[in-house]
């Protein structure tokens, strides 16, 4: 049995894991959040009566599984302090946050919730994957006084408290780097709107509102009837040094169109867009049957939004001769792009891997092939792609020791 | 004997919700336990199993318990069959009532449903990799360096794949006639057929050839223009933005020719294209982002194209001395012929393996049947690479189990009924019906077969019923 250690709790990171486990080695996942599971636990399902291949529910299958296997640990609120990959073996020194919830002894009986005394242990369930999170923010042990409620009312010794943080001492045969993506803050586009004007969302918050009710909430605070999509949103913008696709926007917002429409017929949906990035195996008649579902598409991105009469959003739209004319929505969603995690350039000079000028560390592999990258932090793309990526990097970690 | 085992996790009075449950079910052998999913879940299983005899287990909870891993470990733990474990999901929240109800009828058809044998699958070690493109060849690299001994030939030799999982039967077209040799699993890496250009664009260049015919050109007869049409017929992906570019660089770099790309979306969903795209338009290159299907007609300087520039709105015609088209752009020639020769589904462009998210990019409605490259859609170098590293680990999770346990649970079909209309052998998405070897009846083949029932749906005669779903166990669990 060999051990690796995969950097990032996110679906790449849990889709690898669970491949080396399946193996027969032992895998330990270190998560600078105090989240398991990453940013996909926060995307709906987007079929209609038919499934769009999005990818949710393969991505949350994968966790759940990888959760409940006997050779997978994981570690949240992680930081590593230093890494040695010149011996034979990687090691990783660092500190983990306590309280540590072991997910797969845990039975989701909530004890440690309603035992909380600051109310900071949130609980997030879907399908046959069930996670628990200790918001730190609100932790009294994190905030530095005594506290064990959570790991004394737990019956199933799921959790360890005591000391704020614990170091840990790993040493891997191999690591995978799956630190995963941030979203584009729109904020950084203030012509946009966002943060200023009700009605302006980012694609996340869209769908999050998508998977707790029917449509969207338009700027007058009413039902939204007629629903925008801009797309490239600091994406293929050299102004902002993001002159790089994001690669998922256009999936995600004609998944999303499609799902609007399908579910309100009336609501006018159009999307404003450069290009559209063909994501499906047959993606010619995935698009045309948007097209045929009514969803608008119009050229070129809105340069500003702003609060119409009549409680609506007025987009102002030019044209590549100069020509200016408007368009008003009921409700704007913004298709943010992805930019590399806070955390990735750190981890990039530890593991010392290169990054491109925006902090993607693109197709590389260390020398010796003991420490490979996958999933968005090696470049914007899908669950699907990811998880796939996961599976090839895994082999590579695999065939390596095979050689060896 | 039936143990119920019911997992009380997530309740905040668990006792006493189990014991309202166990009162309503009323059965003899009734055990709860907060967390079935658990090591100490698995050892009540066994404990219990081993002193009451149970020969049939009922787990009951939440949706973890439908976990496969789980019924077989919880299978193993109590040496029954996987097929004795049966798992009842509850609603969440759900109130002692309904939960008793649910297992009630769970265990009234359990009572009629037989127990399962298994049988062990032998999975052989050969590989074969169909295909030596930049797939079949990383494919088969990787499979190698597993220890699998691996056979790489064209795809095109292939005749027929019948048999299962880790005993494949490939018949196989050689010089001295055709010869079977059996494989334990199978990777399909054809390098495809992109669209030849049909007749309808004559005097266009494969944008593969561009650059050799420019070249081939005596200097007096080059071309001044050139025009690269992209996405004629089907939407195409990175890899062709990729490669115009490419092509189109270089030719403006070399012979300083006017070049001008038409598609209908610049594809650029790769890291560091976006910048190549910029770097194409900073060299001089126009890019016509075309509506509607572009005219295409000889003319007297060379080509003309004419067609609605989709940014503008307006009409535009183009006269290029030399015009190329991207094959990925035109309907190919469906994969029919590998996709029947190996019992593949095609998706619809006509290329390997239905559109379905639960197969990742290298399964197959085939167990042990692996796609990868261009014959499955992907045209970029890099995602060939990572897919075809993929399907490897995919193989070498599958073989190096040795041995594949396999329930025989699978449809039974009555000979006396059966006429041999073929329907289920048409209609099995898994390819798992064939004829029996007497040719007096269909059958099906426990290993590939997944339980679907559509051959038992489809079935004209009503000769096929599977099982755990025969006719009497329905009927007696939707009395109750």
């Amino acid at each position: 049995m060999k051990r690796f250690l995969v950097v990032g709790a996110g679906v790449t990171g849990f889709a690898a894991a669970l491949e080396l486990a399946r193996q027969g080695h032992g895998v330990t996942i270190l998560e600078s959040s105090p989240a398991i599971g990453g940013k996909v636990l926060s995307y709906c399902c987007k079929a209609t009566d038919s499934c769009s291949r999005c990818g949710v529910c393969v991505a949350h299958d994968a966790i759940a599984e990888a959760l409940r296997h006997p050779r997978i640990s994981i570690l949240t609120g992680a930081r590593i302090g230093a890494v040695d990959a010149a011996g034979p073996a990687v090691t990783v020194r660092g500190v983990a946050a306590r309280p540590q919830i072991c997910h797969s002894l845990c039975v989701d009986c909530g004890a440690c919730a309603s035992a909380c005394p600051a109310r900071s242990i949130q609980r997030y369930s879907r399908g046959g994957l069930t996670t628990y999170t200790v918001d730190p923010s609100t932790c009294l042990l994190q905030k530095g006084k005594s506290c064990a409620a959570c790991a004394e009312a737990c019956g199933f010794g799921a959790i360890e408290a005591g000391a704020p943080e614990q170091p840990f001492d790993l040493s891997a045969d191999g690591v995978l780097i799956a630190t995963g993506h941030e979203t584009f803050d729109p904020v950084c586009k203030p012509r946009l709107g966002y943060g200023r004007l009700l009605g302006v969302t980012t694609g996340l918050e869209a769908e999050r509102a998508l998977s707790r009710q029917a449509g969207l909430t338009g700027a007058n605070g009413e039902a939204a009837g007629s629903v925008a999509f801009i797309q490239c949103v600091g994406s293929r913008d050299p102004v902002l040094c993001r002159n790089f696709c994001s690669a998922v926007c256009c999936a995600y917002a004609l998944r999303m169109a499609r799902l609007l429409k399908a579910r309100q017929p009336a609501a006018e949906v159009t999307v404003y867009y450069i290009d559209i990035q063909n994501f499906d195996k047959v993606f010619t008649p995935f698009r045309e049957g948007i097209e045929a579902l009514g969803v608008r598409f119009v050229r070129g991105i809105p340069s500003s939004v702003s609060r119409a009469g009549s409680g609506k959003l007025g987009l102002l739209i030019e044209d590549p001769n100069g020509n200016r004319t408007t368009a008003q929505h009921d409700a704007v969603v913004l298709s943010v792009g992805m930019s590399p995690a806070d955390g990735a350039s750190r981890v990039a000079e530890l593991f010392g891997l290169p990054a491109d000028e925006f902090g993607f560390f693109g197709h590389c592999i260390s020398k010796p092939g003991r420490i490979v990258a996958a999933g968005t932090c090696v470049e914007p793309q899908s669950i699907v792609q990811s998880i796939a990526s996961a599976r090839a990097a895994a082999q590579e970690l695999l065939a390596q020791g095979a050689s060896a | 004997m039936i143990g119920v085992f019911v997992c009380s996790c997530g309740r905040r009075s668990a006792d006493a919700w189990l014991e309202k449950v166990g009162a309503a079910v009323a059965v003899k052998h009734f055990f709860g336990h907060a967390g079935l999913c658990g090591p100490d879940g698995l050892r009540l299983i066994r404990e219990k199993s081993k002193k009451h005899k149970l020969g049939r287990l009922l787990l009951a909870g939440c949706a973890a318990l439908q976990s496969e891993a789980l019924i077989k470990n919880a299978a193993k733990a109590a040496g029954v069959a996987s097929g004795a474990v049966f798992p009842v999901l509850f609603p969440r929240r759900s109130s002692p009532a309904v939960a008793a109800r649910m297992i009630r009828q769970a265990t009234t058809g359990l009572q009629l449903l037989p127990v399962f044998e298994s049988r062990r699958v032998a999975l052989r070690n050969e590989v074969l990799v169909l295909g030596g493109g930049p797939a079949g060849t990383e494919a088969a690299r990787q499979v190698a360096a597993f220890g699998y001994p691996t056979t790489i030939t064209e795809p095109h030799v292939l005749e027929s794949l019948t048999g299962g999982v880790g005993n494949f039967s490939a018949r196989l077209r050689g010089e001295g006639g055709a010869a079977t040799r059996a494989f334990g699993a199978v990777v399909i890496a054809s390098d495809g057929t992109a669209g030849a250009a049909s007749s309808a664009f004559r005097g266009l260049v494969p944008l593969a050839d561009l650059e050799g015919h420019i070249e081939g050109l005596a200097r007096r007869d080059k071309p001044r223009s050139a025009a690269l049409i992209l996405d004629l017929e089907i939407d195409e992906t990175k890899a062709s933005t990729a490669e115009a570019l490419r092509v189109a660089l270089a030719l403006r770099a070399r012979y300083r020719i006017e070049l001008t790309i038409l598609l209908r979306h610049v594809r650029v969903s790769s890291l560091g294209l976006e910048k190549r795209y910029d770097e194409a338009r900073e060299a001089g290159i126009t890019f016509v982002k075309y509506d509607g299907a572009p005219r295409i007609a000889a003319s007297p300087e060379g080509i003309s194209i004419a067609c609605t520039d989709g940014v503008a709105g307006e009409d535009v015609e183009i006269s290029v001395g030399i015009a190329a088209v991207s094959p990925h752009g035109l309907h190919a020639p469906a994969e029919r012929a590998l996709g029947e020769a190996a019992g593949i589904g095609l998706d619809g462009y006509g290329r390997l393996q239905e559109n379905n998210i639960h197969l990742l990019p290298d399964q197959t409605n085939r167990l042990g049947v692996f796609v990868v490259g261009p014959c499955r859609g992907e045209f970029d170098g890099e995602t060939i690479l990572r897919d075809a590293r993929a399907a490897a680990l995919a193989v070498h999770q599958l073989l190096s189990q040795k041995e594949l346990e396999v329930e025989l649970s699978h449809p039974v079909v009555d000979g006396d009924k059966c006429v041999l209309c073929l329907t289920c052998i048409r209609s099995c998405p898994f390819k798992a019906m064939r004829i029996f070897a007497e040719e007096t009846r269909a059958d099906c083949s426990p290993e590939a077969c997944r339980r679907c029932g559509i051959c038992v749906g489809e079935c004209p005669a009503k000769a096929i019923e599977l099982p755990a779903y025969a006719d009497r166990i329905v009927l007696a669990r939707a009395g109750e």
